[in-house]
């Protein structure tokens, strides 16, 4: 998914990816970034004050904002689940931020 | 850069993901974990310590073949992990974050057994649910909780403690981690406690 974006011209700098290590320390994230290359930011949410505010989802769980021009932003996407296909998910996610 | 947002709307994904753990809130465990409420820290008293040997045991596996701490004597350092009982929140946790760091394991010469009181029946169920797991499950079922109990980690209600028992390749204690059983203990504490053994 990281990758695609980065390849694409239309979306590169315009789309973000960052990912939240539900419970997990500065360590164990770092371990886990470093362990599978991840090349986004991860951050850390060991006591799950993040996962608690969002209402203790279940993982993996996509939340997308769109940040508009005046720089209000909305949530667009909120829902539980990878789905199988991370090149369809991200279609279907970019068409619904209107970048596509 | 608010200019730049006026110019190119940027759009966030925000993941949400168990880096080394967090199983038992993962969507692949929904709707199949018990969760016990808060317990007791710790309800046992340590018939162990530091420096001295670790009581040898044999247990049967998950994979079928029985396990005794002996056979690693003189070839690998051993952590035990002992976590209470399957198909609860934070023992659903604390098996897979393992999964992440078996390089540091590796590295350290090291191996792991994990050891519930549950029957194999159940751990196989269980493990099953998070995927590969690369060390050896084993069952203190029977007589119950028996090793628990000779490392003095068996609480009253049946189930263990949450522990981590370092034992090096001469088979003597290097430390011991009991933990609040409601909360998953660091793998920093668990990574550095390795290096250090293995360094010894």
């Amino acid at each position: 998914m990281y990758g695609i974006i980065q390849a694409d011209e239309r979306f590169k700098g315009r789309v973000k990816l960052v990912g939240i290590g539900v419970g997990n320390s500065a360590f164990e994230v770092g371990y886990f970034k470093k362990a599978y290359n991840i090349p986004f930011p991860l951050f850390p949410d060991g006591n799950f004050s993040i996962h608690k505010k969002i209402g203790e989802v279940r993982t993996p769980f996509f939340i997308c904002i769109r940040i508009n021009k005046d720089g209000s932003h909305e949530v667009f996407y909120s829902k539980v689940g990878g789905g199988k296909d991370a090149d369809q998910l991200l279609q279907r996610l970019l068409q619904d931020s209107g970048l596509l | 850069m608010k200019e730049n947002l006026i110019i190119n709307p940027i759009t966030v994904l925000i993941l949400l993901l168990s880096a080394a753990t967090v199983f038992g809130a993962s969507e692949a465990f929904k709707g199949n974990i018990y969760n016990p409420g808060q317990l007791k820290p710790v309800d046992s008293t340590l018939k162990v310590k530091v420096g001295q040997a670790a009581p040898d045991f044999t247990l049967p596996s998950v994979s079928g073949e029985k396990i005794s701490l002996s056979q690693y004597r003189g070839k690998k350092h051993v952590v035990i992990s002992f976590v209470p009982a399957a198909w609860t929140p934070v023992c659903s946790d604390q098996w897979p974050g393992y999964n992440i760091v078996k390089q540091l394991f590796a590295e350290n010469d090291a191996v792991l057994l994990g050891i519930t009181v549950d029957n194999i029946p159940t751990l196989y169920a269980w493990t099953n649910q998070m995927g590969d797991l690369w060390f050896p499950v084993l069952s203190d079922f029977w007589p119950h909780g028996a090793v628990a109990d000779k490392y003095g980690l068996l609480r009253s209600d049946g189930v263990s403690e949450r522990a981590l028992i370092f034992i090096d390749k001469n088979g003597i204690i290097q430390d011991i981690q009991v933990s609040d059983i409601n909360v998953r203990p660091d793998l920093a504490q668990c990574a550095t406690t390795l290096q250090k053994m293995n360094k010894k």
